[in-house]
């Protein structure tokens, strides 16, 4: 599934501009970042695309259709959202969040049936976790709680799937892991992917395109392209190094922002 | 005790609990009474309004359970089904323990139509049309105050809630002012503190076709529920239909709490304690706690109300009775449980 913005802009009543003349198309089976300092407004472009918001001006399009507020319904339908971790005040258990996954498939007054519950059950073991069906949730690791919440998003039976920040209440181990499964999906099951997020690192790793979004500029394209050390000192406003290190045989790339505290 | 994991591995002996504890509560309460009917005489005289029986029971036996006994509990179950699950959906989905179906000040509105009809008129079906018009307006004065644009958040409707139901409290306190304290005011304290004792078949009638099919509605959306207590944001992203979903739930709720104070006062804490209740019990997923509010909450208000009209020759007030025992048990269940269904507590 495609995902294209045209000249989006956005602001909130009377508010200056969050973002303006937004520009980018990611094409079916890609990862996108979207990268910008705090409040840049990504978390408002991902309301935006999953039809919770509307932009200002411009459009946006998925899979070349064009999408206005009428038809927010439509987004929902073709995609699944991955929230930030929060926290739920009941203590639902695995099974149930990632069953709620099937809302748009239960009748509003009916509650899931046995195939709801099956494909519950399938999205956990996509992502091995089949084993933490019958914890409650809030209990879990941050790491578990994300791949459970990935789970409810692949429950709902898309494509495409929208992260918010998938890794930022989470330790080394588990950002990759969560980064791993992200690279999974996109390559075993040419899922389309958007994500926020605040470590250009992150984008290095798994993104084939990426969206800075700065004060006064927007830059968007390939991740080798667009994550320089020019476009990340515009957008961020201080020095950061893009490095490249052998190790053994492997060659890794990294970015390295120059602190000295 | 049982905990909710069981019964997910039992779930038909939960049906059945949920199922038998109204009907056998039903049953007993006919029987007792201030006036004792034996509960075989008591199964004849329903069962002869289906089939014919020759009577073996008295003819004043027979008066007092299908004139008196069947409205009043019939009442009572639906009553307290009704403000259990409004209780559980407003937790639900204001995301709050706190929370009682009187949040929004839908139940001080209704209680000021309530007395104001009683200082008003002498006509007693005009308590009921007051209560219920003012019960409406409250609800919608908090709407338009907590209106900002094309949505309505949440915390700034349940912060008008508070606002209205300040207001008609003030308002209430005027009314008990102006009253005359010898007449008036007496039935306006008694009126509002609830009591089922004025129970007769054309009250019944009334909640019957509004109370019971919002009852239904509730009943119907209990998975929605789940969604909603995720908070908006997430519940939007799962489900286009929210917005409508909550207000349909809001109407609903208003519906069944100013029929039930037009009815019958204000009954205190069953919309509270209720829905906690049975989350100890049953957990938290409101497919199965909002079946399990029904019948608890019929349960219980059936059985206080057997309390308030036989522990003394003049009646309890029934707001008094499940307020203190609803606070004794909710607090003997929050001591055993530590709040369970619910985080952090």
């Amino acid at each position: 599934m495609t995902v294209e913005v045209k000249n989006g802009s956005f602001r909130y009543n009377s508010q200056p501009d969050l973002f303006k003349n937004l520009n980018f198309r990611v094409e079916s089976g890609e990862i996108l970042s979207i990268l910008g300092p705090n409040g840049c407004g990504k978390t408002t472009l991902l309301k935006c695309i999953l039809g919770l918001l509307d932009l200002m001006e411009g459009a946006i399009y998925i899979n070349g259709e064009k999408s206005e507020q009428k038809n927010n319904a439509f987004h929902k339908q073709n995609i699944g959202y991955v929230p930030q971790i929060h926290q739920i005040p009941f203590s639902y258990t695995v099974l149930e969040i990632v069953l709620m996954g099937r809302a748009r498939f239960v009748n509003t007054f009916s509650v899931p049936n046995t195939h709801d519950i099956e494909i519950a059950k399938q999205s956990l073991q996509i992502l091995g976790i089949s084993r933490l069906k019958d914890r409650i949730f809030t209990d879990l690791s941050g790491g578990e709680k994300q791949l459970v919440l990935i789970s409810r998003a692949l429950a709902s039976g898309t494509e495409t799937l929208i992260f918010d920040e998938p890794t930022s209440a989470l330790d080394y181990r588990n950002q990759y892991a969560i980064l791993e499964v992200m690279k999974r999906l996109k390559n075993e099951r040419k899922f389309t992917i958007i994500m926020t997020t605040h470590h250009p690192e992150h984008a290095l790793n798994v993104s084939d395109k990426v969206l800075l979004i700065g004060t006064n500029n927007v830059i968007f394209g390939d991740v080798d392209e667009a994550l320089t050390e020019d476009n990340l000192k515009s957008v961020y406003g201080m020095e950061i190094k893009v490095i490249n290190l052998s190790y053994g045989e492997k060659h890794f790339k990294g970015i390295f922002p120059l602190i000295n505290l | 005790m049982i905990t909710f994991k069981d019964w997910k591995e039992t779930p038909t002996l939960l049906v059945v609990l949920l199922i038998t504890l109204p009907i056998f509560s039903f049953f007993v309460s006919i029987a007792i009474g201030r006036y004792v009917v034996q509960i075989q005489n008591v199964l004849g005289i329903l069962f002869s309004l289906v089939v014919p029986i020759d009577p073996y029971w008295t003819p004043t036996e027979e008066m007092v359970v299908i004139k008196y006994r069947v409205p009043r509990i019939l009442l009572a179950m639906l009553i307290g089904a009704g403000l259990s699950v409004s209780g559980a959906t407003f937790q639900g989905m204001f995301r709050n323990p706190l929370v009682s179906p009187y949040i929004l000040g839908v139940a001080s509105g209704a209680g000021f139509g309530g007395v104001l009809a009683m200082l008003l008129f002498d006509f007693k079906g005009m308590i009921m049309l007051f209560s219920f018009l003012f019960g409406v307006i409250a609800l919608v004065i908090a709407y338009r105050m907590s209106k900002t644009g094309k949505t309505t958040p949440i915390l700034l409707l349940v912060l008008s809630g508070v606002i209205v139901n300040a207001l008609f409290t003030a308002l209430i306190s005027l009314i008990k002012y102006l009253a005359d304290p010898l007449d008036e005011l007496p039935s306006i304290v008694f009126w509002l503190m609830g009591s089922l004792a004025s129970a007769n078949y054309s009250k019944l009638f009334t909640v019957l076709i509004l109370i019971l099919p919002c009852i239904c509605i509730l009943y119907s959306l209990r998975w929605r529920l789940n969604i909603l207590s995720l908070g908006d944001e997430d519940a939007q992203a799962l489900d286009c239909n929210v917005e409508k979903i909550r207000w349909a739930m809001i109407i609903c709720v208003t519906l069944i709490v100013s029929i039930s104070v037009s009815v019958s006062g204000i009954i205190g804490w069953v919309g509270l304690a209720i829905p906690h209740i049975a989350r100890m019990v049953v957990g938290p997923d409101h497919k199965i706690l909002i079946p399990a509010c029904i019948s608890f909450g019929a349960t219980y208000l059936v059985f206080m109300d057997d309390i308030a009209r036989t522990l003394t020759a003049a009646e309890i007030p029934l707001g008094i009775l499940t307020s203190i025992i609803g606070a004794l048990i909710f607090g003997y269940l929050l001591m055993k449980t530590h709040g369970r269904g619910w985080v952090d507590s």
